[in-house]
């Protein structure tokens, strides 16, 4: 008896539960969503997604020395890395495309500048950035990029790994332009998020440069054309 | 205890799922954002590309978001844009085109998630001769400067969007089309092509290709004086093999109806001759239709032989 009585609580229970969930339902319909317009951006991010508030390169130490420091002697360092990723979202809206360089910030006549006011230039093209010899070795100094084992992540719509739709800068140094291109959309209304990494930028190092701690201000630009 | 197990495996999902937005909604982060706002009936919706006359002011907007998880500090200016001898478009670092393009607010602070519709107006001087003037609206994100590392790179981050200005006149110049090749893309063909221009304006570009019965087409902007590649993808290759003719056209304008040319549109056209092998299921067809074709003569054959044997026997 006891155990009728229990199923025809239950039943009733779960005749009334339906009911009310129906009523709940019909008082609060539909949902509703806004997906906005996408927005270019570019950040210097973390391990985590997150902004870095200070993004910097360190290069090794060098001693100066009478003799220039070029190619595999010269000091290098990486631009993108786990812990400084370059991020970059662009929307596929462009018909003319969208491009991702980096340049000196305060133009590429202006190079390093020293705590004791020293300079170092970026842009020397004279003998490999080696300048003329020891007597005109302060206007030396030239800064290369090499994109030739830069690392693209992605994440497009159709194919934006292939560089059919993409293309590579070349590597270059900034005695042959003013801005170097890392990477840009190679047909019109290609969209790309993702993050660029191991990118080696070269600091020739003239004979007889002064020895000072030299800081260097560079920006990346995310144009959409 | 089977039901305990697997209430358990779906907690431990439950809870990893419950864990993963915040790795995901990192994706939705990256500093500053920017995009042409609501667009003016001087320009196109995604661009700011104006036709104007010399003595004019026109007043737009750009948005501007910060997308990360903490302020920000932005930089609003308006620079020169170059095409460099490699036809990379760039924006100097400097606000130099502070006569012709005025943003209201320069510097603004965001809170993370935050938006704002920033007002500028692009000035033209009344002297100002005709041709495209090219410049960058840009976005910079104050970042906070460490002192005392040594020989460091001071590394800043920056979103522009490219501005030109085409102010009416008449021009002469060369548009080309040169060096067509074909690539072959698994199942699809890839057409490629050099355009050159020496126009002092951007040019708008229409191409298309033909290749037995397929067709594709597309559009691009080729900007002043500068060379481009081509691209023309996803065109279906040919079933059987052979020898095809590819028929690329390309015709060129500039992006403004102000500016004139002496011709009305300059068309350009190339044929070249390809050869191209089976695609991959036709291989198969062939394949096949050999090995039937091989079977029934084979067949043929037997039959013809059993057949003489009979009457052999016979």
């Amino acid at each position: 008896m006891k155990t009728i009585i229990v199923g025809l609580a239950v039943i009733a229970t779960a005749t009334v539960i339906p009911a009310t969930n129906v009523q709940a339902d019909t008082a609060d319909v539909g949902l509703r969503q806004t997906i906005e317009a996408p927005v270019s951006k570019l950040s210097f991010q973390d391990r985590s997604g997150n902004d870095i508030a200070a993004p910097r390169l360190n290069f090794p130490l060098r001693t100066a020395r009478y003799v220039c420091q070029k190619d595999a002697t010269a000091p290098s360092t990486v631009l993108g890395t786990d812990a400084q990723k370059l991020f970059a979202s662009i929307p596929d809206r462009s018909a003319s495309g969208w491009d991702i360089s980096i340049a000196p910030t305060n133009g590429v006549e202006n190079g390093w500048h020293g705590s004791s006011n020293n300079v170092m230039r970026i842009s020397d093209g004279t003998n490999e950035g080696c300048g003329e010899g020891p007597d005109s070795a302060s206007k030396g100094g030239l800064l290369s990029v090499d994109t030739s084992d830069m690392q693209v992540s992605d994440a497009c719509d159709w194919g934006c790994a292939d560089p059919i739709f993409m293309r590579r800068g070349p590597s270059t140094d900034y005695a042959h332009t003013p801005s170097v291109s890392l990477y840009a959309s190679a047909t019109p209304h290609v969209g790309w998020e993702g993050t660029l990494s191991n990118i080696r930028l070269r600091q020739t190092i003239p004979a007889g440069q002064a020895a000072d701690d030299y800081v260097l201000p560079l920006t990346v630009t995310l144009t959409e054309l | 205890m089977m039901y305990r197990r697997l209430a358990f495996i779906n907690l431990v999902i439950a809870l990893a799922v419950t864990a993963l937005p915040s790795t995901a909604l990192a994706a939705e982060f990256g500093g500053i954002g920017i995009r042409p706002g609501p667009a003016v009936s001087s320009r196109t919706a995604g661009s700011f590309h104006y036709d104007a006359r010399p003595g004019t002011d026109m007043s737009d907007s750009l948005l501007v978001i910060n997308t990360a998880q903490t302020s920000k500090r932005v930089h609003i200016i308006a620079t020169k844009g170059h095409v460099t001898p490699d036809n990379h478009f760039w924006c100097e670092q400097l606000a130099d085109m502070a006569s012709w393009i005025l943003p209201k607010d320069t510097i603004s602070d965001y809170m993370p998630g935050q938006n704002s519709v920033l007002p500028f107006t692009v000035r033209i001087p009344a002297t100002a001769q005709p041709g495209e003037y090219d410049a960058c609206l840009v976005a910079t994100e104050e970042h906070t400067e460490v002192s005392g590392a040594k020989q460091a790179i001071r590394l800043q981050s920056r979103v522009a969007q490219r501005v030109t200005v085409t102010l009416p006149g008449t021009m002469n110049f060369d548009y080309g089309l040169s060096e067509p090749t074909l690539q072959v893309l698994s199942d699809q063909l890839v057409v490629s092509a050099t355009l050159s221009s020496s126009a002092p304006v951007s040019l708008s570009v229409t191409s298309s290709a033909r290749l037995s019965g397929a067709h594709v087409s597309a559009h691009q902007i080729l900007l002043p004086r500068s060379r481009q590649e081509l691209r023309l993808h996803r065109i279906t290759r040919p079933y059987w093999g052979g020898w095809y003719a590819l028929r690329i056209d390309s015709t060129a304008v500039p992006t403004s109806p102000a500016m004139k040319i002496h011709a009305n549109a300059m068309h350009r056209s190339q044929t070249i001759r390809v050869f191209l092998w089976p695609a991959k299921a036709a291989i198969v067809d062939i394949v096949a239709v050999m090995i039937v074709g091989v079977s029934l003569v084979v067949l043929a054959k037997r039959t013809a032989k059993r057949k003489q044997y009979r009457l052999q026997r016979r």
